[in-house]
């Protein structure tokens, strides 16, 4: 008697030009969200790092729906969609695995890297710390703080590790990169992406290591969930003035 | 990021700390920048506030926090 015929594996056919596109969506994103949250509070563009912590949850939406929408669409047009296809799932021993590599990398890590650089730099860890704290800084109340954890704490890590080391990485590895050099790649253009020169080092070392995580499972969860942790150390830290 | 400058005048460098000190006690002491200002208090960029030095028989304490930290968003 035959076989049945095995059902057709669909091959997905998302890449490099489609993380183009989440970048060019994100950006324009956040310019129009920023421009019009600007007309309607009647604010100029110097008041950008004054607005409230709710204007700039508003302001993330628009960056956001680049940098996840785009994947969450086209992984669904072109592909099997964000679990299959980006491995977008979280198991329970990632939360304290990824969660124990991201505090390392907050507490131990970060020192390491920075105590030398800022001596070299002449720079102090306020400095450094200017970026975080002037977010924190706008945390007023527990709704603020509560506000504060929605946008550092789980939208950036879960929306950033789709993007970056979900699709882009993923899109890298698809071109033949070997992981070392789309690791490499993903998490210098992850730094370099969030504009701040000073942070640069920390954020290209926490890119790597998320790029290793990811790679090394073969899904987000570690990643996502070190990211929560490195985040979230710095947010505990600068409120409780630790 | 904060657009206050340092107080030292002349530099127009970023400021990153707040120097504040109690006369009486004869006590400064230098903090992570103060989220607002402070009309008593002198916002300084980091170089100034690391060569800060204060009159004999005062006491100083830097208490910025000796290990940077960092948000990956």
């Amino acid at each position: 008697m035959a076989r049945p015929a095995p059902a057709a594996v669909r091959t997905p056919w998302w890449g490099l030009g489609d993380v183009l596109l989440g970048f060019a969506f994100g950006l324009l994103g956040a310019q129009l969200a920023i421009t019009l949250i600007l007309t309607a509070t009647d604010r100029s563009v110097d008041e950008v790092d004054d607005l409230p912590l709710s204007l700039v949850a508003l302001s993330q939406l628009g960056l956001w729906v680049g940098l996840f929408g785009i994947p969450a669409l086209v992984t669904r047009i072109k592909g099997r969609g964000l679990v299959a296809d980006l491995g977008l799932r979280v198991r329970g021993r990632d939360l304290w695995r990824g969660g124990l590599v991201g505090a390392l990398l907050q507490l131990v890590a970060l020192p390491l890297l920075y105590l030398p650089l800022l001596e070299l730099l002449d720079k102090s860890t306020s400095d450094l710390e200017g970026p975080a704290r002037s977010m924190t800084d706008r945390a007023d109340g527990p709704l603020g703080v509560a506000l504060l954890v929605l946008i550092v704490g789980i939208g950036a890590p879960i929306v950033e590790e789709v993007f970056y080391r979900g699709l882009f990485q993923r899109a890298l590895l698809k071109r033949g990169l070997p992981p070392a050099a789309a690791i490499g790649i993903n998490a210098v253009v992850f730094g370099a992406s969030h504009g701040q020169l000073l942070q640069l080092p920390a954020l290209v070392l926490f890119g790597a290591v998320a790029g290793v995580l990811a790679h090394r499972s073969g899904r987000l969860g570690p990643a996502i969930t070190a990211h929560v942790a490195f985040n979230m150390v710095t947010v505990i830290v600068l409120q409780a003035e630790l | 990021m904060s657009s206050r400058t340092c107080a030292k005048p002349g530099c127009t460098a970023m400021a990153s700390a707040t120097l504040v000190y109690d006369y009486a006690a004869q006590a400064a002491w230098v903090d992570p920048l103060d989220a607002e200002p402070h009309p008593m208090h002198y916002d300084l960029c980091g170089e100034h506030a690391d060569n800060l030095r204060v009159p004999q028989g005062w006491t100083y304490q830097d208490r910025r926090r000796p290990f940077p930290h960092a948000l990956a968003s």
